[in-house]
């Protein structure tokens, strides 16, 4: 066999362990391994999975993945999302839907801090779900803005599947940050739009809620001055130069314990939760990355990449129409398989083509993650879905999924905007260089 | 079972050690900044934060292997009948084992061939061998998690 074809079998095998539900990080250690095996040799093979495990998990610039996670662990239970929620809250809460679209605005907040989707879902469920119910508001609406607004943390800075696509295809991280703050914003607004329109038509559906005095209001700001100190702290230390992303984190982990440490919100049983919970995800992450990195070892060998690139450059169809089924491609697998583990599996197969059809890198960042961020929300594997319907049992996962459909909408629309309008992602990124 | 009990011990210990590598992470990252400030730094801080991450990602992953919290494509596995997934989680189970095995050897050997070549972080002067060590260590813990989630089928050794 070529080394093509071997390629080929290699992702095929692959592809059958990833079905038997073995995790995605021992499928692409075990399929590079035997694919490497065949085209040089199995002492290769296993000479570069030593060297690879040991280079991973040392590597100085894979740091900054334990060091968000912590920042977003800390600011989760350091009750910051409460109160983004409740500044949020006396400021359009009046409003019809106006409790749902503080709820999108705190997860967009809190985004701003915590890397990650699913705890941004989990954490605004246990705040803003109780208050929607108290008021009246629809499940399907109330569940949908939760689960739909939690997938604002995968956008918008800083971003775990953002450091890992920066890491994968050795982009600015910084840059990628920065790409992701306009759509986010676009996205949060869009969202509010939505529940406000909807609700306007339908009164049952978010009834507005009491009025607070503007004294209220101002004083509410004070939940909010935090975030914004961390976020600017963080993302203006990267934007001027001040730090690079590794000092970023680490500096935005420890302003987030001292965050939490001023409000009085940690204790033992905090502490220990945080720790658990980060070494997880962070040895989670390392892991997958890991499995790709001896997975792409196997795919440069075979060549497939380069294959593959030159196979849709030859294709007869406009760069515009590959990068669409690129783009349904993601949409469609973003539907069953978990974002960073998709991000990981396919970017060593369809980054090269992207650059050889001409598009930008750190968009095409931007729009994969937009478009996997579809995937956490639709069905069968939505994850933020099967967040909110852990945290709040009375809801059941049909109305969930239900509620999260005119969001779908919202993303679709976002994404084609930002295929269209390339310079709202690379805006900012430009500005940096 | 007492050997599990103490295994699942072990395994928390080391979830810790992995969190306090992290937060020395941020420690010694601040730190260097702030004295930067000043003209100085740390020297090694590069080193020290790369060894930090190496102890506390390895010494993390029999924790995420004992509460089951790698991240697997699922759907399919739930669609089969009971029996088909206890057959199916066998031989994943069994052909984990084999894979972490061989990598707990191999890494060793990768260890020792280190050691012997004398190779040490570039800054600091500190040797490296003990970090392919280390993670082979936690390699043969995690393979000791499979074996107990091959006989005690659908249950985590820790609860997560």
């Amino acid at each position: 066999m070529s080394p093509v074809q071997i390629g080929i079998f290699g992702c095929f095998i692959l592809f059958a362990l990833l079905l038997t539900s073995m995790p995605v990080a021992f499928a692409m250690l075990a399929a590079g391994v035997i694919g490497f095996s065949m085209i040089i040799s199995p002492h290769a093979a296993f000479s570069m999975v030593t060297a690879d495990l040991f280079e991973t998990f040392s590597s100085y610039g894979l740091t900054v993945i334990p060091l968000f996670v912590m920042m977003g662990q800390v600011s989760f239970h350091a009750g910051i999302s409460r109160r983004l929620f409740h500044s949020a809250y006396v400021w359009i809460g009046h409003l019809k839907g106006g409790l749902a679209m503080a709820t999108v605005g705190a997860c967009a907040g809190f985004g701003a801090i915590c890397g990650s989707g699913p705890a941004t879902a989990a954490t605004m469920a246990a705040v803003a779900l109780p208050e929607m119910k108290r008021y009246g508001y629809a499940d399907s609406l109330a569940s949908g803005t939760v689960a739909s607004g939690g997938s604002l943390g995968m956008l918008i800075p800083p971003s775990v599947v953002f450091i890992v696509y920066a890491l994968m295809t050795e982009q600015s991280i910084g840059s990628l940050f920065l790409a992701g703050i306009v759509p986010g914003i676009m996205i949060t607004v869009l969202f509010c739009i939505n529940i406000y329109i909807r609700c306007s038509k339908d009164n049952k559906l978010g009834p507005a809620g009491p009025k607070h005095s503007w004294k209220e209001r101002l004083h509410s700001l004070n939940g909010v001055i935090e975030t914004i100190i961390l976020f600017l702290l963080v993302m203006g230390g990267m934007f001027f130069g001040f730090f690079t992303p590794i000092e970023a984190a680490a500096i935005g982990a420890a302003g987030s314990f001292a965050i939490a440490f001023f409000q009085k919100e940690l204790n033992m049983h905090k502490i220990r939760q945080i720790i658990l919970e980060t070494v997880r995800t962070s040895s989670m992450i390392f892991f997958i990355v890991a499995g790709a990195v001896i997975f792409g070892r196997f795919l440069a060998v075979s060549r497939i990449p380069f294959a593959a690139a030159e196979f849709f450059v030859s294709l007869p169809l406009p760069g515009w129409m590959i990068m669409m089924v690129i783009i349904l491609f993601f949409l469609a697998a973003g539907c069953i398989i978990d974002a960073l583990a998709l991000i990981l599996l396919t970017i060593p197969i369809f980054y090269p083509v992207v650059l050889e059809l001409g598009f930008d890198p750190v968009w095409f960042g931007v729009i994969v993650v937009v478009i996997t961020q579809m995937g956490v929300i639709t069905p069968p594997v939505g994850v933020n879905v099967y967040v909110v319907s852990g945290m709040e049992r009375d809801i059941p996962l049909p109305v969930i999924f239900k509620g999260a459909i005119p969001f779908l909408m919202m993303l679709i629309i976002s994404a084609l905007i930002l295929i269209l309008v390339p310079d709202l992602c690379l805006f900012l990124p430009n500005l940096l260089h | 079972m007492k050997i599990f009990s103490l295994i699942s011990r072990i395994i928390i210990a080391l979830a810790y050690i992995a969190g306090a590598a992290i937060l020395l992470m941020i420690v010694i990252t601040v730190l260097d900044v702030v004295m930067r400030i000043f003209n100085t730094g740390i020297t090694g801080a590069y080193d020290l934060v790369r060894a930090c991450g190496a102890v506390a990602v390895s010494c993390a992953l029999p924790y995420l292997t004992a509460v089951k919290g790698h991240i697997a494509i699922e759907f399919f596995y739930h669609k089969c009948g009971r029996f088909w997934r206890i057959i199916l989680d066998t031989i994943l189970r069994l052909a984990s084992l084999m894979i972490f095995g061989v990598l707990s050897v191999k890494i060793f050997q990768h260890g020792i061939s280190l050691f012997n070549s004398g190779e040490v972080f570039p800054n600091l002067g500190l040797p490296v061998f003990w970090i392919p060590m280390l993670i082979s260590f936690n390699c043969f813990l995690m393979m000791v998690v499979f074996t107990y989630h091959l006989v005690h089928p659908g249950k985590e050794l820790i609860k997560p």
